[in-house]
């Protein structure tokens, strides 16, 4: 039940990178999704980079995150943080 | 949960250790769960929030949410389709844990491309099982070469050994590091739940969780507390439904479970048998249960309804069974023995990974 945290290269690394996502900053081990540029979003597993997102995935996993670190605080509308999510569209095709 | 601390949660390890030996042990797991986020909502938008934020078994949590949409009308492909998933996510955990956890810990050369390859092709497998077979052959290869292991699922302790001693495969020599490391620590009654999500087992889930809406923090069934994992789920094969403590277990047993079970499932798909996880469905009145067997163990979501909408959500993950505060973690911290408080540090890692949280631990010692 990890979450996973997109997170942003802030120091580009061969095998460790340092990221951050809102002011937390880790040093992501790189093995699995290989060197990254500055600026790009990963989607940070405990202290691995697990693979590459792109700014609108980034966005949205973050904003997910964001509702639920609302929730921690004690915050209880979260709405916004969802808006894309009843979007019957989103569901895909039967897997 | 408060907001301190990481957005992950974590599992906290308090051990008072006198120099020598751990005396007691502490743990606690609390982790953020999905309930507000969902209530109101209707089942698919669970389905679509939830492997969203939990992406580490995120094909499991997807699953096992779109399950619980789709309670009463599970059809057979579907299902299929999902065990699929849940198999290919399975196999990507052992060679995780192994290929990138196991041999940092132990200052090996990691071996990480064929966690890439599965994070890169996962769907391309899923529709084609000539590719996933191949691959499958490819891996076996190169980690069970030799000793007949790569053609026998059998997987008996004595030719475990002997491979060890004689192959040259990356996991023979990760296993090879790890094997004085690892045997006898941790050691602990071993307690395996029964493999197969029992319809008593389910029941009795259903219906704390109905009652208690703590209960998911500290499951428990008919008072027992337990294991989970490879180890277990070898063990309950064994055993047959019903629960019932056996024998002992260690760091070390854990750890060639995960191997044996990785090797049974590359040997499955190498050979393109279709998966065949439990996944289990419980319908009482207003409130659905689904229980999927992923990497970790059983991953359990229950949801209550009112007018269609969510009015309670819950998941009991297994890693709140092994980090239980009377669970295997705890069993096995108590009485570890180290002579520093160094040597302390990375036993207690090679325990927590055998047991292997879905997060980050934290562990303060006291006493020495």
């Amino acid at each position: 039940m990890c979450l996973g945290i997109p997170m942003q290269v802030v120091e580009a690394g061969e095998f460790v990178a340092l990221c951050e996502r809102r002011g937390e900053r880790r040093q992501l081990n790189m093995l699995l999704v290989g060197p990254q540029p500055v600026g790009t979003w990963v989607l940070a597993v405990v202290d691995h980079a697990r693979e590459v997102l792109s700014p609108e995935e980034a966005d949205r996993v973050d904003r997910a995150v964001c509702g639920l670190e609302a929730l921690q605080r004690g915050e209880r509308d979260i709405d916004a943080f969802f808006e894309d999510v009843e979007l019957p569209s989103e569901m895909g095709p039967p897997r | 949960m408060g907001s301190e601390g990481p957005v992950e949660g974590r599992v906290r390890l308090r051990v008072e250790w006198d120099g020598m030996r751990v005396l007691g042990a502490r743990v606690v797991s609390r982790r953020p769960q999905p309930q507000s986020l969902l209530q109101g909502r209707d089942l698919p938008a669970a389905a679509v929030i939830l492997p969203r934020l939990y992406s580490v078994c995120g094909e499991a949590q997807g699953v096992a949410a779109q399950a619980l949409a789709s309670a009463g009308e599970l059809d057979a492909a579907r299902v299929r389709t999902w065990q699929e998933r849940l198999r290919l996510e399975t196999v990507r955990e052992h060679l995780w844990r192994l290929g990138l956890d196991w041999t940092q810990a132990t200052g090996q050369e990691p071996w990480s491309e064929w966690v890439r390859t599965l994070l890169h092709e996962r769907e391309r497998f899923l529709r084609d099982a000539d590719a996933s077979a191949q691959w499958a052959r490819q891996v076996q290869r190169q980690l069970y070469r030799g000793a007949g292991l790569e053609t026998s699922d059998a997987f008996d302790p004595d030719a475990l050994q002997a491979w060890i001693r004689a192959s040259g495969t990356p996991l023979s020599g990760l296993l090879q590091a790890l094997s004085s490391r690892l045997v006898g620590l941790g050691r602990g009654r071993f307690n395996p739940m029964p493999t197969g999500a029992s319809s008593d087992l389910l029941r009795e889930l259903s219906g704390r969780l109905r009652e208690d809406p703590d209960y998911h923090w500290r499951p428990d069934w008919s008072g027992q507390v337990f294991e989970m994992g490879p180890a277990a789920r070898a063990e309950g094969g064994r055993q047959g439904v019903g629960p019932g403590a056996t024998d002992v277990i260690d760091a070390w047993t854990r750890v060639t479970a995960r191997v044996e079970e990785l090797h049974r499932l590359l040997g499955e798909l190498a050979r393109g048998q279709p998966a065949t996880g439990h996944l289990a469905v419980r319908v009482d009145g207003d409130a659905v249960l689904v229980a999927v067997e992923m990497a970790r163990g059983t991953l359990v979501h229950w949801a209550r309804l009112d007018a269609g909408k969510i009015a309670a959500y819950r998941i009991v993950a297994p890693t709140e069974w092994n980090f239980h505060p009377r669970g295997a973690c705890q069993q096995g911290l108590e009485g570890m023995e180290a002579t520093g408080e160094g040597v302390l540090r990375t036993r207690v890692q090679h325990h927590v990974m055998a047991l292997d949280p879905c997060v980050r631990y934290q562990l303060e010692v006291s006493g020495a």
